[in-house]
């Protein structure tokens, strides 16, 4: 197409007005509303998702190699820090296996049975792209529900849980970090078990809220998920509880210390709520019915 | 051309689009960053490095379109607020494009291009975020991502050169 419109003819003023207009829109119907994700969205994602993988390797090389600078100085202390480590953990291995031995034990003679639910069976993924912007934290997973992945499905490193997933395509996975503001995660104290709230707020420690005891919370105590929301097993490692700046009670998260490459997927199947069936629900809306019917009669009767 | 022309320059469909492949390539990119000295330094920057070197005699409606789109996509591949790129991305086009400026690759006009070009992005993630979030922005990664993006921009403006050095057309793209 030819013409000769000049950088700022009317037809362009016109046409960059109404693009703006429909961007303003846009952006108008997000605002109070939850963040979801349209077919558009997946589909861009899918795009987007081979190229990422292909860039990933070089970058993670480039990143490999600063890296090593610095890891290269450090080598000897760190290994003076291992050694001494790893005979500590000697220690405890040995009082960790008897104790299990013994927990065991009690188990059997109570009969219960005190397993998380965290599957054996884990999806390995590695981290695509990585969302880290004023307001937003997430990940992009080249695992999709292809590989047995499903929304709400959490995600977890090395260190420990990062998020869980909240869009999925067939071959890519969009992963909401703990620490975005849309992320409410279900969490409990490993030592007193208290159930809490972890409220993402953008910053890397994110909130716990929703305490009823704050008794039951101590500095440096361990934060696991409760599995309380139905979505994610009991007992994947959040964090540290910290103190925040203003003395409320914040989490160091565990997945905040390194960046993330590599990463598995549980594929968790959440606990649905009992379904009651249709003949139940007939016969209690009858029950209702019949009681209403009386109550009335009754208030009418002299 | 003379910029002095009173005759605008006849606007070719080949350079927008082929501008406008580069721009959603980069766009695509954006998913992606580098993570250095426990920091991630973000790609969101980088789609706007093309909007800054874009072809003064790219056909301005079709320019248009494909900024906007590409805007979209950059949305939607990141997860973004819908919108929020499309508008920077149409903003920084049709305010900083090549041919509303005088000398438009001109070193020291380019930089302060680039500096007026990531104050009006950094403004308008901070209104739309504000608007649709309700809370202040943590300008750490936008720091992040600009620093990178500068840091690329005399690579991209030398890379630019030397292709169209090479290329028989080059009055197109100016």
């Amino acid at each position: 197409m030819r013409g000769r419109e000049g950088p700022n003819s009317g037809i362009t003023r016109l046409a960059l007005f109404i693009a703006l207009a429909i961007s303003c829109l846009l952006i108008s119907f997000q605002r109070n509303s939850e963040r979801h994700t349209s077919d558009l969205g997946i589909a861009a994602q899918e795009v987007a998702s081979p190229l990422a993988n292909i860039l990933a390797v070089p970058l993670r090389h480039f990143e490999g190699f600063l890296s090593s600078f610095t890891e290269r100085r450090r080598v000897f202390d760190d290994n003076i820090a291992l050694r001494e480590e790893v005979a500590i953990l000697r220690e405890r291995q040995a009082r960790y296996d008897n104790l299990a031995n013994k927990v065991a034990r009690y188990e059997a003679i109570l009969g219960v049975d005190t397993e998380t639910d965290i599957p054996l069976r884990k999806i390995a993924a590695r981290a695509i792209g990585e969302t880290d912007g004023p307001f937003l934290r997430s990940l992009l997973l080249n695992v999709g529900s292809r590989d047995g992945v499903m929304m709400g499905n959490p995600v977890m490193s090395t260190e420990g849980f990062i998020g869980h997933v909240i869009n999925l395509g067939p071959n890519t996975a969009r992963v909401l970090r703990v620490s975005d503001l849309n992320s409410r995660i279900a969490v409990a104290s490993a030592k007193s078990g208290a159930p809490a709230i972890l409220a993402g707020d953008n910053t890397p420690l994110p909130k716990l809220s929703f305490i009823n005891q704050p008794d039951d919370w101590g500095i440096g105590d361990r934060v696991i998920t409760s599995g309380d929301d139905g979505f994610l097993p009991r007992g994947l490692n959040v964090g540290q509880v910290v103190k925040g700046k203003a003395g409320d009670l914040r989490v160091r998260l565990s997945s905040q210390t390194s960046p993330v490459d590599w990463v598995w997927v549980s594929p968790y199947k959440r606990i649905l709520a009992p379904v009651e069936t249709l003949e139940e629900n007939n016969q209690s809306a009858t029950a209702q019915d019949d009681e209403g019917t009386q109550v009335i009669e009754a208030s009418n009767a002299p | 051309m003379n910029y002095l022309s009173s005759r605008s320059p006849i606007k070719k469909a080949r350079p927008a689009l082929i501008a406008g492949a580069v721009l959603f390539l980069t766009s695509a990119m954006t998913i992606s960053g580098l993570n250095l000295f426990d920091s991630r330094f973000g790609f969101e920057f980088l789609p706007l490095l093309v909007l800054v070197i874009w072809p003064r005699h790219a056909n301005t409606p079709l320019s248009l379109g494909l900024v906007w789109l590409a805007g979209l996509f950059t949305e939607w591949a990141t997860g973004d607020i819908t919108g929020q790129w499309s508008l920077i991305y149409v903003l920084v086009w049709g305010v900083f494009r090549p041919e509303m400026r005088g000398t438009p690759f001109a070193p020291l006009g380019l930089v302060f291009v680039w500096g007026l070009i990531c104050l009006v992005t950094t403004l308008v993630l901070f209104l739309t975020g504000y608007f649709v979030y309700g809370i202040l922005p943590d300008l750490w990664p936008i720091g992040r991502q600009i620093s990178l993006a500068t840091l690329t921009l005399p690579l991209i403006v030398l890379l630019r050169r030397a292709i169209l050095r090479r290329l028989k057309d080059y009055d197109d793209w100016g």
